[in-house]
């Protein structure tokens, strides 16, 4: 909601020449405000040797973080009963909700209703969080909080994108998408950016969470998961006729390139074939589960008699492994698409029953995952963004039993490289209903993310339609205060 | 209809009117708040939306969100509405420090009194005139130093100390300029008849072969698909099929194909309807857009939706049209071009009666009304004749009635002889008998009558008496003991004179639908009466007209099965059809909206068009519908026909050497590129419009020049590689990979697997997962999948396992052109995916036949399909051991892989 930024600028460009300028600038600057007015905001473009889209390049300034971890929990997670902790919500249950609309997304309001779960301090900074998800609790004096985010659409598509892209319509860059065309990747043998899809199905907005949009298809996210290896990686074929392919192939591409001397494109392609060889073997390594302890196993609940809990554990996993061997963005899906309540968190009835259910799925594996990865130091320079695409209301919807969708007030975390631990940044209203302190927007939460990569969001920009675009589009603050 | 026409406001003040306040009191008091708090960004230096505080004018002309002040009234004063309210979003000035309570009072008080404004008070307002000096708003050059597309570029290179390359081989040139016009690769027979074709005129020849060929619309028909994001589904959460989007693809392929002319092409696009043809206008509704149910029940989120769909038909008609990106001036003037909010809202009011949805395709339906008459033509001729056919009664369930001559009887029965069902009895719930003129029911046992039978069916409780005891329907059914032949009778008290006999079986319709089938109805019978006991007498027969000879029978059942057939016809065709191209209803009033915001509407805005290309802005409560559609299209190529010109000729010079004479196809303004042929450009939209608009004269004049028709070789041009990496100056002809569709389509060819059919409803490779989002490729190819993949059903933002990592779009934006990637998951598809497997085989199959048992003849018929030429030895050595070892088809796959196949030559 800030005024485009050439009004910013020219209304300091105004104020320059007058004494009461002079001071109000000065304040400013002992702000921070002034600085970042006066900052560079030129296109930073990456150069890519097309021979190697993923080699690693150089962020715009020192990053505290190299790689990224996005845990999307899709469908919208109450946070007003996990991470925002609203005790006037008891003292007003069962009430008529003051001045509420009296239809929200889905339709006509019910009463007021407190958190269905007992909250409790957490860790020692006491941080209350509910008995929901009580291993994630744990991590609670790791964990930076911000509970004042809004949303620009209600509805999860839209939402969705939003979060992902910076735009509530379809065919823009996603996060991954943008970070690995700015920096490439630490490991060329591995995909830059994996999205690991809930073992119950895509997400709603799906593909476009981590599609390249108008970047280049280089930079799409790859879609595997630990029971679903990548499409094609190995054919069908005879092993020794894949092999015979592979050597003619090179032999007569050589002989074709010495008509193009100096050709990237050609370069490029034979490359691709050499690092697509190189997959065939470090994907099913790293899917390869069986050289984990038992021991591992049972703590990421990858045993679990609950076999859509085993099998996001396994992805968990999958996760940590990807990270370990240098993917750059791995983007770890909880929930898939709205049906009822029943795949992802979106609890428009019988909250109880459902958000216990995706709970249960979520919370040990995900603990698990945190846990082993601030063990063997991971977390020092990787950085853990927990996101959902917006919350839910204080009060019930007429059935009763379910909250519907809140976009003006809600909770996400970041984990792990650069990030101040055990603080909460932003603030909902006494009912968590509205953010009314530090009001801030995924524009924000994400220009908080590419700045821990060491990227400027302002001048990470690709030409598009007109437009040096953005993931931020014309928005977005760092939230200085969730930093380190 | 030009600017200046009608779009002054004319607000003219008599002279002295209103001198309330003292000239030194503005002096003293407004005017150091306004140059404090305005004039900075409102004044000479610079003009925010448009607007200029520092003269009366300026503050009545207003900017792009109305007059900022209205003399004498205060509360309707924008002005004042800005600097007291809280709304961030609008309040002025933007940051910082807010006017004082006794600031805003004398700016209050100033206006209340009709803001007067000494020396200035004969001024009127205007609207300020928009100019610019970028390069695509002026007109089209009319001074040429050359006349020929290679003297344009040749001059260039020379200027850069570069020289164009020497003519390809004429192999290189078949498969270059195939590809290129229908996106499939010539045959080895094609590549052959042009090696053999020694005449002047060989190559203008395959050319016109090519533009001629319907092959040539399926690919020149997708690039425009591409820019406005065509697709089947509807995208975002449901992405749905939409239906019925099909017959807009087809009408761009025949468009290219028959060479409508592009100011025609437009114009059909936008107003298609007004001349009777609609597919056309599914341009406008292209975009993909989330259904009621995904944008919630908000009233706000609602109004949203709808002016997230306007701006999404402003996006399309601006990227394509005519390269402006239109859509930015939505919260506020464009930042960089010379577009206004103003003129963002003329043009969603353009479209403001537009809504995303079907109608009926009119063409066909006067094609369907013809079928209809047809069909109906000869359906009467059957039942005329099978009138005159003696025919046993056809009879309803609900009631039948037998007429006859009046006769006097006591008893009156019915001989069943058949029934619908084969092993059951028949049914009755009523018989009833009426008196000749009386019209009274005598069959009824309150009246004395007796009912009998050859046998009611006791097991189900069925007696005779049910057959005249007044009880309809289901609660008192007669029901036959056995199967025809039965009979039941009604005895009346007395001999009665009776003209009339109803029966039915289930006269409230009682029975279920289910059992609709065999409900035991009769269906041939015949009345006989008796006024003496053991006396009957027919007075109904089996059969109307006499019975009938068995060659009446055979003649019967076969026009009863042309009849069946003739109604099964008219069925298909009983609905109109539709196409997806747009509703048109009544347009809802535009405002400008402040910051592109639904709940804060600043003024009316009526349909118009762009004031910088001398659009033009109609009077919105009198322009119907059609009509501000039809004036834009019309504007679109009269008044901007400049510019809409040169984006053209610019789009199809950037599908035959890969990158646009402009490189941002879709954006012409200051934040695109520039050309880098300036004067070629204009001199190609010249003779663009001079030649009626027609694109295949354009491709024609391309083609020929030895520009295009140059070698792309690099060898021994490291000079040029480094001067021009990019190959934007055309020192050779651009290599470039194929695109998704060339790739597979190229290889369906060859293999032999590419199935002709062409036109009508996609087929879909994709099935649906659940109720949302999650369509994933079918495991067995349904039939069809093998067509051209623009025939394909388009589903927004899928991923085929195949050809979405060859930068396949999402379909999501408008979209100027494809990326051009290279990925390792491109080389996994290809090499592994089974499409790539089976294609390899199949072509195998196909040389063997063709080239017989010899390796060598095998493996050059292998490059000749592939490649368009034959190996040379040591390719044809490697080959051969490759293919002694693991067969045919993995030479095959590897030439598939290769990059001269998958590179323009």
């Amino acid at each position: 909601m800030n005024p485009p930024q050439t009004r910013r600028r020219s209304f300091l460009g105004n104020l320059a020449g007058s004494a009461g300028g002079i001071a109000l600038a000065r304040l400013m600057a002992r702000d921070g405000l002034l600085a970042a007015e006066e900052k560079e905001t030129s296109p930073i473009r990456p150069v890519i040797d097309p021979s190697r889209p993923y080699a690693p390049r150089p962020p715009h300034r020192p990053a505290q973080a190299d790689q990224v971890l996005i845990i999307f929990c899709a469908g919208a997670v109450s946070h007003l009963d996990t991470w925002d902790y609203k005790p006037e919500l008891y003292r007003h249950h069962g009430k008529t909700p003051p001045n509420a609309p009296k239809v929200t997304f889905e339709g006509p309001i019910g009463k007021m209703a407190q958190p269905f779960w007992t909250f409790r301090p957490r860790g020692q900074s006491g941080k209350m969080i509910s008995d929901l998800v009580p291993h994630l609790a744990e991590m609670a004096d790791d964990m930076c909080f911000i509970h004042s985010l809004t949303a620009k659409n209600s509805a999860h598509t839209q939402a969705e994108n939003f979060l992902s892209t910076g735009f509530t319509f379809e065919g823009f860059p996603s996060l991954g998408a943008w970070t690995t065309y700015a920096l490439g990747t630490l490991n060329e043998d591995l995909p830059a950016f994996v999205a690991i899809a809930d073992p119950r199905g895509r997400s709603q907005a799906g593909p476009n969470n981590w599609g390249n949009g108008f970047l280049p298809a280089a930079f799409q996210g790859t879609a595997f998961s630990a029971d679903e290896p990548p499409k094609n990686l190995h054919a069908t074929a005879r092993a020794s006729a894949n092999q015979a392919t592979v050597d003619l192939l090179s032999e007569l591409n050589d002989r074709h390139r010495e008509e193009y001397p100096g050709d990237t494109d050609l370069a490029a392609r034979i490359s691709s074939y050499e690092l697509a060889g190189r997959m065939q073997t470090s994907i099913p390594d790293l899917m390869d589960l069986s050289g984990e302890r038992p021991a591992t196993l049972e703590e990421y609940g990858a045993t679990s008699s609950n076999r859509i809990k085993a099998a996001y554990a396994r992805n968990c996993l999958m996760a940590r492994r990807l990270l370990q061997k240098g993917v750059r963005v791995v983007q770890l899906f909880n929930g898939a698409y709205a049906s009822g309540g029943q795949k992802n968190w979106d609890s428009h009835s019988q909250i109880f029953k459902s958000h216990g259910r995706h709970a249960e799925i979520l919370d040990q594996p995900t603990a698990a995952l945190l846990r082993d990865l601030k063990q063997r130091g991971q977390l020092d320079r990787t950085l853990v963004v927990w996101c959902t695409e917006f919350g839910r209301l204080p009060f019930m919807q007429a059935n009763g039993t379910g909250r519907d969708h809140n976009i003006d007030g809600f909770t996400c975390w970041l984990m792990g490289a650069g990030v101040r631990r055990g603080f909460s940044y932003g603030n909902t209203d006494e009912l968590g209903w509205h953010a009314v302190e530090n009001r801030a927007t995924h524009y924000d939460f994400n220009a908080t993310i590419l700045h821990l990569l060491g990227l400027d969001h302002e001048r990470l920009t690709y030409y598009y339609n007109g437009n040096e675009r953005r993931l931020t589009d014309v928005h977005g603050h760092v939230i200085k205060e969730m930093l380190s | 209809m030009r600017w200046s026409a009608v779009f002054v406001i004319g607000v003219a003040l008599t002279p002295g009117a209103s001198y309330c306040t003292e000239p030194d009191s503005f002096k003293k008091d407004v005017l150091p708040i306004l140059e404090a708090h305005c004039f900075k960004c409102h004044g000479t230096e610079k003009q925010e939306s448009d607007l200029r505080l520092d003269s009366r004018a300026g503050m009545l002309s207003g900017g792009e969100f109305g007059p900022a002040i209205v003399p004498g009234d205060a509360e309707k004063s924008f002005l004042l509405e800005v600097v007291t309210t809280d709304d961030t979003d609008i309040r002025m000035p933007p940051k910082g420090k807010r006017l004082s309570p006794k600031e805003v009072a004398i700016l209050t008080d100033w206006i209340a009194k009709g803001a007067t404004w000494p020396g200035q008070m004969e001024t009127v307002a205007g609207q300020r005139d928009r100019t610019s000096d970028h390069w695509s708003f002026q007109p089209l050059s009319t001074e040429f130093s050359h006349d020929s597309i290679d003297g344009f570029v040749h001059s260039r290179l020379e200027e850069t100390g570069l020289r164009p390359s020497p003519e390809a081989n004429r192999r290189a040139l078949i498969r270059r300029v195939t590809l290129d016009l229908t996106g499939l690769p010539p045959t080895p027979e094609e590549v052959d008849a042009f090696l053999a074709d020694k005449s002047e005129t060989a190559w203008q020849t395959i050319v016109d072969r090519l533009l001629e060929s319907p092959a040539y619309g399926d690919r020149w028909a997708q690039h425009w698909l591409d820019v406005i994001r065509y697709a089947d589904s509807r995208g975002y959460e449901f992405n749905s099929l939409r239906g019925d989007t099909w017959p807009y693809r087809d009408w761009v392929i025949a468009a290219f194909n028959e060479d409508l002319p592009w100011d025609e092409f437009l114009f059909q696009q936008i107003a298609g309807d007004t001349v009777g043809v609609d597919p056309a206008t599914g341009f406008l509704v292209t975009a993909p857009l989330p259904t009621p149910p995904e944008v919630g029940r908000e009233e706000a989120q609602i109004r949203q939706a709808r002016f997230n769909a306007l701006d999404e038909i402003v996006k399309n008609v601006g990227a394509s049209m005519l390269g402006l990106t239109v859509g930015c001036a939505r919260c506020h003037a464009h930042k960089f071009d010379p577009i206004s909010a103003r003129d963002y809202y003329r043009v969603v009011s353009v479209f403001s009666g537009v809504q995303f949805g079907k109608r009926t395709w009119r063409a066909k339906d006067a094609e369907r009304r013809k079928i209809v008459a047809a069909l109906d033509a000869q359906l009467a001729e059957i039942e005329a004749e099978l009138k005159t056919l003696p025919a046993a009664r056809t009879v309803e369930r609900g009631r039948y009635t037998d007429f006859f001559n009046a006769v006097d009887a006591r008893w009156v029965r019915i001989r069943i002889d058949k029934t619908d069902a084969t092993n059951e009895g028949p049914a009755f719930d009523e018989i009833e008998v009426f008196s000749a003129g009386e019209d009274v029911n005598v069959a009824l046992a309150g009246r004395g009558a007796t009912a009998g039978s050859s046998g009611a069916a006791k097991h189900l409780g069925c007696r005779d008496d049910m057959l005249n005891d007044g009880e309809f329907g289901k609660k008192s059914v007669w029901i036959a003991d056995r199967v025809p032949p039965a009979w039941v009778q009604i005895e009346l008290p007395q001999p009665t004179r009776i003209d009339r006999l109803t029966w039915s079986r289930d006269r409230d319709l009682a029975v279920s639908d289910s059992a609709r089938h065999a409900i035991r109805l009769t269906s041939a019978w015949r009345i006989e009466v008796a006024a003496t006991e053991g006396k009957w007498q027919a007075v109904v027969p089996r059969y109307r007209g006499g019975r009938p000879t068995e060659a009446q029978e055979r003649r019967r059942g076969e026009l009863e099965i042309r009849r069946d057939r003739l109604y099964r016809e008219l069925n298909a065709v009983s609905a109109a059809p539709q196409v997806f191209a747009g509703r048109f209803v009544k347009p809802e009033p535009i405002h400008l909206l402040m910051r592109g915001n639904p709940s804060q509407p600043r003024y009316r805005v009526g349909p118009g068009a762009l004031q910088i290309l001398e659009g033009f802005e109609l009077t919105p409560d009198t322009a119907s519908e059609s009509e501000r559609r039809a004036a834009f299209a019309k504007w679109l190529t009269d008044e901007a026909a400049h510019l809409t010109a040169r984006v053209a000729v610019n789009r199809i010079w950037q599908h035959h050497f890969g990158a646009g004479l402009v490189d941002t196809p879709n954006d012409f303004g200051s934040m695109g590129s520039r050309p880098t042929h300036p004067k070629l450009l204009d001199w190609l939209a010249k003779e663009f419009i001079a030649s009626g608009w027609k694109v295949k004269s354009l491709q024609r004049r391309i083609l020929a020049s030895a520009t295009y028709r140059q070698s792309s070789s690099s060898r021994g041009r490291s000079e040029a590689i480094r001067a021009d990496a990019d190959t934007r100056l055309l020192w050779r002809f651009p290599p470039r990979r194929l695109d998704a569709e060339t790739i597979r389509d190229s290889m369906l060819s060859i293999s032999g697997s590419l199935d002709p059919k062409r036109g009508g409803a996609g087929v879909n490779i994709f099935t649906r997962q659940g109720a949302f989002d999650q369509w994933k490729p079918l495991a067995n190819s349904p039939s069809g999948s093998n067509r051209r993949m623009i025939y394909l059903t388009r589903i927004r933002g899928v991923d085929d396992g195949m050809f979405k990592t060859f930068d396949f779009p999402e379909c999501g934006q408008v979209k100027d052109k494809r990326s051009e990637s290279t990925t390792p998951l491109q080389a996994l598809n290809l090499l592994n995916g089974p499409f790539s497997l089976e294609q390899s085989t199949a072509l195998a199959k196909r040389i063997e036949d063709e080239a017989g048992e010899g390796l060598s003849a095998r493996v050059t018929r292998a490059f000749e399909r592939i490649l368009g030429r034959r190996p040379k030895t040591d390719e044809s050595e490697l080959c051969q051991a490759t293919a002694q070892a693991e067969g045919l088809e993995t030479v095959c796959r590897a030439l598939f892989n290769s990059n001269e196949f998958l590179f323009f030559p």
